[in-house]
């Protein structure tokens, strides 16, 4: 039978750390790991950077941007006239462009502007429509048509962003009409219909076009560095949330959890090590693409709100993958095809939509959240604007990640 | 400050655990003394790593209970786990990472750190001969370096009970000799030792017992000795010889043999390929007398070969097959 050769006394052991600090611990090591192998720069930094201006190249001609609009006048009328003119003027341009790049309004045929779109003497074209003129002082709704082309979205989405600005400054007017018509009944001055459309159809100022920041608006790598960047946090995010599997398969995990700390730290430190990866990714080409092409993303707490969001958004499908996929080989599959199918559903590849695309963009999580971000970088909004796509884009995100984490926990702890 | 309880340091007590239609584990008790090193001697797939699985919380067992000093110990426990150190079959260390990252990294699990932690790092590496790799990723670490520093981080944290699953496994001799050098010191330290092997020669130097696993079940345990004597194996004695010229070899040998079976001890004797064969309970003594047997018998011995018994012939008495089977 065995006997002690020695009687040691009792060795003190530290006491096991809490579930938090054991978390954190976790997600560290994850974390340190990535960014020694250099993975998390290579995948999280420069493969978005670098391939958002590939893409941009490819679609959109270059960061430099030249484009030639058609004004096509099939009204005639006054307003239409004075709203044609504004725009060859080139009021609708502000904001500096470079060198290399120009934006021209000039005067195109309404029956043959389709064509010359087509055939590429215009990049793009505004149709002002007949009866624009009658539709003003009858307060009818408004719209300017817009003739792109696929090979020329930006021209398009300058062409659609213009018709937005010449829809929304009739709106003014008529506000100013209407609030001039009631200044007169409240002084008991007789009121002439004819006499206010004229005076309508005479306010050239108000119904000048709302100028349109060139510079800022069309930024090919502020467009697509995030696109990239999101479609990369799928495949970052994917490896992190894989790694628990990894783990086990490696016998670490078994270590891990042989370890004073509950199995839920675990799972909670592998999150940590996903969301802060993703984070630092996302965050990272938010910082260069601002400091290095001088994109302007708009309001920096709207703009951090959406990155973080869309981290959580992704990281809870990643983690749903994990959990639902047999294999570590099946999950990568499968996080690759979601990836790329939510890509180009969600518009990461292209401007604008069309079809069942336009319809399921706002569904897809980096769909959403380039639409919010496309608004905060035009300008058009702030954090409290895009509130409503950083909730649902951490709805998806948590609801997700609960599930996988759930199936998660099922596959790798019993 | 964590107390320990008088008894042993670890009670596994009727442990069973089945995957869908198999019983991987079937009843598995067992019990280890403070400083006692406790062997697990199986062939392959006989139920060791389950069993230790469900010993150190990682698999919940279908029935029976694990104690540490006292404490049960379940899948969802946590503090007592304080008192294991496991040392996994695999080599559990993230190859991207040195030595002293990767015990930095468990030891902060179990709850050290500061200076605590680094002093304690720097005697481990000493202790598993590894001071001088320290910075070196484990990727460049040879198959005996890695499983050395398996073991450190086992040891990390001054465990009560440390579990080691066939640490020697694809190890080359000088390193498994320094392995097993250092688990007898273990015991010598009165650390708890748990020694799953299918190296019935490790079994044998490092354990103070052995338990014997096959199909599931422990179907023997005990010291070497005591594990010898349940089944009664014996000595066997093989005595070469040369018959001289116009002897019928098998004649003489015949004789041979016959005088050996009237010795007192003897239990079988016979000729075999020139040679005598004997079955003793005590083969070492036997040598000398069957020697003086031969007396005027024309024949001259030319080697002596002593078979004792051992854990690799217990294990095939109870189990009808051999450990690398």
């Amino acid at each position: 039978m065995a006997t002690a050769t020695t009687t040691p006394s009792a060795p003190t052991r530290p006491a096991p750390p809490r579930t938090l600090r054991a978390a954190l611990i976790i997600g560290a090591n994850d974390l340190r790991r990535r960014i020694r192998d250099r993975s998390l720069l290579i995948q999280g930094v420069l493969a978005p950077i670098g391939l958002g201006l590939i893409v941009g190249l490819a679609f959109g001609g270059g960061i430099s941007f030249t484009a030639t609009i058609g004004v096509a006048d099939a009204d005639g009328s006054q307003v239409a006239q004075a709203i044609s003119a504004d725009l060859i003027a080139g009021v609708a341009i502000e904001g500096e462009t470079d060198e290399e790049s120009s934006l021209v309004f000039e005067a195109a045929e309404p029956d043959d502007v389709r064509g010359q779109v087509e055939q590429g003497s215009l990049d793009a074209a505004l149709v002002l429509p007949a009866g624009l003129g009658e539709a003003v002082a009858a307060g009818a709704p408004i719209t300017v048509g817009v003739v792109g082309h696929p090979d020329h979205v930006l021209a398009s989405s300058v062409a659609e962003a213009v018709a937005d600005s010449i829809a929304g400054r009739i709106g003014a007017s008529r506000l100013a009409v209407a609030s001039a018509v009631a200044a007169g009944q409240q002084a008991g001055a007789p009121i002439d219909p004819t006499e206010v459309a004229a005076a309508a159809g005479e306010v050239a100022s108000p119904l000048q076009v709302a100028p349109v920041d060139v510079s800022s608006s069309f930024s090919v790598v502020g467009y697509f560095a995030p696109a990239m960047a999101m479609l990369f946090l799928f495949f970052t995010l994917g490896a992190g949330a894989r790694s628990v599997v990894t783990e086990r398969r490696e016998g670490t995990l078994q270590r891990v959890r042989a370890a004073p700390i509950t199995g839920d730290s675990v799972l909670v430190g592998k999150t940590v090590g996903v969301l802060v990866q993703g984070l630092l990714s996302i965050f990272t080409v938010w910082a260069v693409t601002a400091l290095v092409f001088r994109v302007d993303w708009g309001d920096p707490l709207g703009v951090a709100a959406v990155l973080a969001s869309v981290v959580v958004s992704i990281a809870g499908i990643a983690l749903l993958i994990t959990g639902l996929a047999r294999t570590e080989n099946q999950a990568d599959g499968l996080t690759t095809i979601v990836a790329l199918a939510l890509a180009v559903v969600g518009g990461s590849f292209f401007f604008g939509a069309a079809g069942a695309v336009a319809l399921l963009k706002p569904f897809t999580p980096n769909g959403q959240a380039m639409i919010a971000l496309t608004e905060l970088s035009a300008g058009e909004a702030t954090l409290l604007d895009v509130l409503p796509s950083v909730a649902l884009l951490l709805v998806i995100g948590l609801v997700s990640g609960a599930l996988g984490l759930m199936a998660l926990r099922r596959k790798v702890f019993q | 400050m964590i107390t320990h309880a008088a008894g042993p340091v670890l009670a596994a007590d009727g442990l069973v655990r089945r995957f869908g239609e198999v019983t991987a584990v079937d009843g598995v008790s067992l019990q280890i003394a403070m400083g006692e090193t406790y062997g697990l001697l199986g062939p392959n797939g006989a139920g060791k790593t389950t069993t230790i699985s469900m010993i150190c919380g990682l698999l919940e067992p279908d029935s029976g209970t694990v104690t540490v000093d006292g404490e049960p110990l379940t899948t969802r426990s946590t503090t007592v786990k304080g008192a294991l150190g496991l040392v996994p079959q695999d080599i559990a260390l993230y190859p991207d990472l040195s030595a002293r990252d990767n015990l930095r990294f468990f030891g902060k699990l179990q709850g050290m750190a500061g200076r605590q932690l680094d002093a304690r790092i720097d005697e481990v590496l000493a202790i598993v001969g590894l001071s001088d790799r320290a910075k070196d990723r484990i990727e460049t670490y040879s198959g005996g370096m890695k499983r050395r520093a398996n073991i450190a981080v086992g040891l990390l944290h001054g465990p009560r009970l440390l579990v080691l699953d066939e640490p020697t496994v694809g190890v080359d001799p000088q390193s498994r000799n320094a392995i097993l050098e250092s688990v007898d010191e273990l015991g010598v330290q009165g650390l708890a030792v748990l020694y799953t092997t299918h190296y019935m020669e490790e079994a044998e130097r490092l354990c103070d017992r052995v338990g014997i696993i096959d199909e599931g079940r422990l179907v023997a345990e005990g010291t070497r000795n005591e594990l010898i004597a349940l089944v009664g194996a014996d000595t066997r004695v093989a005595l070469t010889a040369t018959t001289h010229a116009d002897h019928d070899p098998a004649g003489v040998l015949g004789q041979w043999a016959q005088r050996c079976r009237d010795l007192p001890g003897v239990l079988q004797a016979r000729p075999a390929d020139g040679s005598l064969e004997l079955i003793t309970h005590d083969g070492s003594r036997l040598v000398a007398a069957a020697v003086t047997a031969a007396g005027d018998l024309p024949l001259s011995v030319t080697s002596v070969e002593v078979t004792e018994p051992d854990l690799e012939a217990v294990f095939l008495h109870l189990t009808g097959k051999a450990l690398r089977d």
